[in-house]
């Protein structure tokens, strides 16, 4: 898996696989985002075109930051929709094709 | 004055009706539906969709207040349904929920009807701290005598001819489902074996032989998420290993994890954990994701298969 800022914007591009070997990445990732950018007006951005799976708890991840910070994702994986509505409806986050 | 009623029972009531055509089904079930909405009741049924049809007809104006389900859909695996259930029963927390759910029907398979007579047996168990009046009817003219015969032990109650009585061969639930009870089908001898410790390799191995069985490309991701998440159980709440089996059948592709690990609560699975917590949710999602789910631990490990059908 890779993490990179999304150029011009508040946000980050994921590529690869997230499952329980890099979720420690994903969080700390996540954690310096929040930490760095602090304009909360707009959204945070996540593209992940490239992400090719993300497995139940690496989503969780991101549902857990979309508890304090409004989320977009752009092209998850399959089955993404599907287990946002099973678990974390409740969530303010946009998920866009 | 006020008028003396009779109270409700305060447990949970699990009855089965054995029904052999659509007149007993819907003298069976049309009183029950009917009394739950001049009471104000929520009402929820699962069944086929062609039972689903009469009971619409039948109640005629009532219909509209009861929740209508597709049973071939909610329960063609088994193991949904609990979970579907619990969560109208919370929604309409300290009322009493009125449940028919029929979920064995003629011409299911052994492996779907013995996981729906499980989960007879679990309702028993999931639903023991709840008011819930839940009657499952069973077509005596279609299923075989072992079915009706595991009806009476997982039903506490049942009702023959309109007669209510106790089922004298109710089994308790943890007894009834005690998982070296219930063997799976050995696999076939074409079936292939990876040992894993992380989850990288598990997951190729489960995209090759979607392609190769014909998966769509929704149906791969499913049972991808699906094995990946029990695969994780194996390294994380089990021993860190475990062994992916996978073959297909002509309608199924079928994905097998075993771990040396115990799984005790025998309604995993079936009941959502909080959405944050840190487990628990590798079996509800498997369940979710798969066509049918069928666990079996015992003091020797854990085995979990998993099945998507090829094509719908």
């Amino acid at each position: 898996m890779t993490i990179d800022p999304l150029p011009g914007r508040s946000g980050l591009v994921i590529c690869g696989e997230i499952d329980i070997a890099n979720h420690h990445l994903l969080r700390q990732a996540l954690a310096v985002l929040a930490a760095e950018d602090a304009d909360e007006s707009e959204p945070v951005q996540l593209d992940l075109s490239g992400l090719r799976f993300i497995d139940v708890a690496g989503l969780a991840e991101l549902a857990g930051f979309a508890t304090q910070r409004r989320l977009v994702l752009h092209a998850p994986p399959p089955q993404v929709r599907r287990l946002a509505d099973l678990f974390w409806l409740d969530r303010k986050w946009a998920i866009q094709p | 004055m006020t008028a003396t009623r009779i109270q409700p029972d305060r447990g949970l009531r699990h009855d089965a009706l054995f029904y052999d055509d659509e007149t007993g089904y819907a003298d069976g079930l049309v009183p029950f539906l009917q009394e739950g909405v001049d009471r104000g009741d929520p009402l929820l049924v699962a069944a086929p969709a062609q039972r689903v049809e009469l009971l619409r007809d039948r109640l005629n104006g009532s219909a509209g207040a009861v929740r209508f389900v597709d049973m071939m859909s909610l329960g063609a695996n088994p193991n949904r349904i609990i979970p579907a259930v619990r969560g109208f029963v919370d929604r309409h927390s300290g009322r009493q929920v009125r449940f028919v759910g029929e979920p064995i029907w003629a011409g299911r398979s052994a492996a779907e009807t013995a996981s729906a007579t499980r989960h007879e047996a679990l309702i028993n168990l999931a639903f023991a701290d709840t008011t819930a009046h839940i009657v499952c009817p069973y077509d005596t003219a279609g299923l075989d005598p072992e079915v009706l015969a595991d009806a009476e032990h997982t039903h506490p109650t049942l009702i023959v001819d309109r007669e209510h009585r106790p089922s004298t061969r109710y089994v308790e639930p943890a007894e009834f489902t005690a998982d070296d009870r219930w063997p799976l089908e050995p696999p076939p001898a074409t079936a292939r074996q990876w040992r894993f410790t992380e989850l990288t390799e598990p997951r190729e191995v489960v995209r090759r032989h979607a392609v190769d069985a014909g998966l769509d490309l929704e149906r791969a991701a499913a049972l991808l998420l699906a094995v990946n998440e029990v695969c994780t159980n194996s390294l994380r709440h089990g021993p860190g290993y475990g062994t992916l089996r996978v073959w297909h059948t002509d309608a199924y592709l079928i994905c097998e994890t075993y771990d040396t690990g115990t799984i005790t609560d025998p309604l995993a699975g079936r009941l959502l954990a909080p959405a944050d917590a840190s487990g628990g949710r590798g079996l509800y999602v498997a369940n979710h994701m798969c066509d049918l789910a069928e666990v079996r631990s015992t003091a020797g490990g854990t085995t979990v298969r998993l099945q998507v059908a090829r094509t719908l």
